[in-house]
């Protein structure tokens, strides 16, 4: 457990020193809030208006850009956890320390989780806080909602790290992170043009579709908390295996 | 190492494949076993409601439900609606602890299932759906059936969103030993075939039965059976009113929706009625106005045409007579009006507690006009002018004077006779028009749920009652647009025609309120992103701190 928060700590401090984690709270913060209160969501079946537009007290148009942001951002966050680490040779002298590959694993992934997350919590709490100064908001969707998007955070970080494992350079790992789990996001706009199988099948598949269906709605779901933990857990088992093979180079 | 590096890629793939099976696997058996949540949201819309388990759990016997769903479904959108609409059903199933027996049946692949699908009165609904490059359409069966005690209810197509309401509406028809009975008495009880309620009377007939209530001036009396009387649009001889006092003495309930006043608006004529209730409502203590109410801020659009110099065009104005009740206008307490979000009103008269209270009889405003309405004479009321209606306003506003007023109340406790001495535990609601449930666009959806709901309380079927209130509470936000414009006076004044003075000054403050409303906003948006920015920094600051901490 102790080598955990070593590695932790260590991962977070380092975010903390460089702008990237700064100015990607800034951007992350304003562009949502740009997004949600004035754009709304043009995309897709199910489109809403800006927050201004629809003059509703809800956070809907706020939950459904998640997804789409978290699939560029969790990758943009993860990128350089191993790539760095690849690149500078420094990883050879980790991976001789005693700390095994699982806390590095683990220490690394709640380092960028505890970054994503504290974003996300600002990010969706201050909107909430505007929407509850003009209108009635439903806190309870707000709470279902910020669950949500925790577990949806955990999956993209687990799915960054492992990009950033498997891709070993910074914008390989970035671009294949961000295209696997825009995939993933875009799963849902499809289901309308897919066979049904298919369509069923990446219903459940997609970690975006178990959030705006579950958490986004205020639903605290037993088999969304099931997705979510499998989806993390066998992100971040594949990654530890990833980082065996380094050994055999 | 070349051994080594090669197993450990064996290692890596098997490990892939492993986790994407036990992910599948895994995910599945979550799916099926693992149907547990929590709803955190307010509304509460996406569990089962209370009343729903009530009725499943009470269930005395077995009730078979049919499902007739198509199988192989080749619409995506559809595929998971059946999904959600068989998790629902399975829902209910556990729930019901072996009292309902689920059976699906599929009439795309059975010709048997077909017949009987059809029997039922079950038909497929063509549906389209873009796959791909091409456009595919498939008739979809989503139909079911329910069987209890020789009894049986069908519901022709249903969708997840109104799964709830539907289902358990049919269940508890099916359930209740006897169907409620609500009796329709118009003008007095003619029994015309062409009376305008004929929609308000095809609503009830899924959970009522209907009756017609007739010949009370010929001495017969209003069936004690009914659990609600109708009294619309009234036009009662005196032995009529005396029948309905006999009814509510006997502890009827009724619902009274009444006009003095009937437009005929593509003819431009008005005809005056006299709907023979005043000696009821006095001893109620309420006396409904010969006026109509004219609600200056709160009022629904008509299109007309505008006739200047420049020809005659359609425009759509503001029409004062058509009073449009928001929530702030509607009554919170009562079951029957808690969660509706308004209703329009046309011609209403208000209902004016006359004589002060009577004793023990609790009167309650269900529905009230905004503070800007006064009471106007009738004449008049059929015209649709624009430039009639803006003078009309603005000497209302330059005579003062204005208030809200009731146009609906619910009386409950003891009602005293308006014939006799005797008082008699009941409860009775009174609207001042009875346009709002016409046959026609009058009947607004919002009509349509605020009609059911207060019959429902009427007829105290709470349960009902309850689930139809199952609806997303209204959220509307601020309106800064609207607070501005009335901060300016704006929603009281009005454009006097061809006077460019008022026109340049409605304009430039139009504008300003606008712009008023803009700077707002984004004083909002501000204050939330900046403020949340700086708790973002003085957390990510203390965390930076700690980590550095030796």
């Amino acid at each position: 457990m102790s080598a955990v928060a070593a590695v932790f700590r260590r991962e977070l401090g380092g975010a903390l020193d460089s702008p990237v984690a700064w100015a990607g709270t800034v951007l992350f913060v304003v562009g949502l809030h740009v997004l949600f209160f004035f754009l709304g969501y043009p995309i897709g079946d199910q489109r809403l208006p800006g927050f201004w537009a629809g003059g509703l007290a809800s956070l809907d148009a706020l939950f459904v850009w998640l997804p789409p942001i978290y699939a560029i951002l969790a990758p943009a966050l993860t990128m350089g956890s191993w790539a760095r680490e690849f690149r500078e040779g420094t990883d050879e002298l980790l991976l001789t320390q005693p700390v095994t590959i699982r806390a590095l694993v683990a220490g690394k992934f709640a380092a960028s989780f505890a970054l994503l997350g504290a974003m996300s919590l600002v990010a969706i709490l201050s909107a909430a806080l505007v929407v509850a100064s003009v209108g009635p908001l439903d806190w309870g969707t707000v709470w279902g909602g910020l669950a949500g998007a925790l577990a949806l955070a955990a999956i993209h970080v687990a799915v960054g790290l492992l990009a950033s494992a498997v891709g070993q350079e910074e914008l390989v790992a970035f671009l294949l992170g961000s295209i696997v789990l825009l995939i993933l996001w875009a799963a849902g706009l499809f289901v309308r043009v897919l066979p049904p199988t298919w369509a069923e099948a990446l219903w459940y598949a997609s970690p975006s579709l178990h959030f705006l269906e579950g958490g986004a709605r205020g639903l605290f779901d037993l088999r969304d908390v099931v997705h979510a933990a499998l989806a993390v857990g066998a992100a971040l088992v594949l990654n530890g295996v990833v980082l065996v093979g380094r050994r055999w180079r | 190492m070349s051994r080594g590096r090669t197993s450990w890629r064996f290692n890596a793939w098997l490990s892939a494949a492993l986790l994407l099976a036990i992910l599948v696997v895994a995910n599945g058996l979550a799916r099926e076993h693992l149907a547990w949540r929590v709803d955190c949201s307010e509304d509460g819309l996406y569990t089962p409601s209370p009343v729903g388990k009530r009725l499943v759990e009470g269930l005395e016997d077995h009730l078979r439900v049919e499902a007739f769903f198509s199988g192989e479904v080749r619409l995506g959108p559809v595929q998971i609606a059946k999904r959600r609409l068989t998790d629902q059903l399975e829902e209910l199933r556990d729930d019901a602890r072996g009292r309902i027996e689920l059976v699906f049946e599929d009439p795309n692949a059975s010709s048997e299932a077909r017949v009987s699908a059809d029997r039922f009165g079950i038909r497929p609904v063509p549906l389209k759906a873009v796959q791909g490059t091409s456009l595919v359409s498939q008739d979809v069966y989503l139909g079911l059936v329910l069987r209890y005690r020789e009894r049986e209810r069908v519901i022709p197509f249903v969708l997840p969103q109104e799964f709830e309401f539907v289902f358990l509406s049919a269940l508890s028809d099916l359930t209740r030993p006897t169907r409620g009975v609500v009796g329709f008495l118009v003008d007095d009880g003619t029994g015309k075939a062409d009376d305008p309620f004929q929609q308000a009377r095809r609503l009830l007939t899924d959970r009522f039965t209907v009756l017609e209530v007739l010949d009370l001036d010929r001495g017969e009396d209003v069936p004690p059976s009914l659990d609600v009387l109708v009294v619309a649009r009234p036009r009662l001889a005196a032995r009529s009113a005396a029948a309905v006092d006999r009814y509510l003495q006997g502890g009827g309930r009724a619902l009274f929706l009444c006009d003095r006043t009937v437009v005929d608006l593509a003819r431009g004529a008005l005809t005056e009625i006299e709907d023979g209730c005043s000696a009821l409502f006095e001893a109620w203590g309420l006396a409904l106005s010969e006026k109509l109410a004219w609600d200056q801020l709160r009022s629904n659009t008509i299109r007309t045409a505008l006739t200047t110099t420049d020809g005659t065009r359609e425009v759509r104005v503001q029409f004062p007579y058509w009073v449009h009740v928001d929530q702030d206008g509607v009554q919170r307490e009562l079951p029957a009006t808690a969660r509706v979000p308004g209703c329009d009103l046309f011609w209403s008269h208000a209902v004016l507690k006359a004589n002060g209270p009577v004793a023990g009889l609790e009167c309650t405003t269900l529905l009230e006009s905004s503070p800007q309405t006064w009471l106007v004479s009738a004449v008049g009321a059929a015209i649709v002018d624009p430039n009639v209606l803006s003078s009309k306003g603005v000497a209302l506003l330059a005579q003062g004077g204005e208030r809200s007023y009731p146009l609906a109340v619910a009386l409950r406790g003891p009602l005293p006779s308006a014939f006799g001495d005797g008082t008699s535990e009941t409860q009775v609601v009174v609207v001042g028009d009875s346009d709002w449930v016409s046959d026609g666009k009058f009947f607004t959806t919002r009509n349509e749920l605020l009609f059911q709901n207060l019959v429902d309380w009427l007829a105290q079927e709470d349960e009902l009652l309850a689930l139809r209130s199952r609806l997303p509470v209204d959220r509307k936000i601020d309106d800064f647009l609207e607070a501005e414009r009335l901060s300016r006076g704006l929603a009281t004044l009005v454009e006097i025609q061809g006077s460019s003075e008022t026109s340049e000054l409605l304009s430039s403050l139009e504008a300003e309120a606008a712009d008023a409303a803009r700077r707002r906003r984004w004083l909002h948006m501000a204050a939330g992103t900046g403020g949340g920015l700086a708790a973002a920094f003085v957390a990510l600051f203390a965390f930076r701190a700690l980590l550095t901490r030796p």
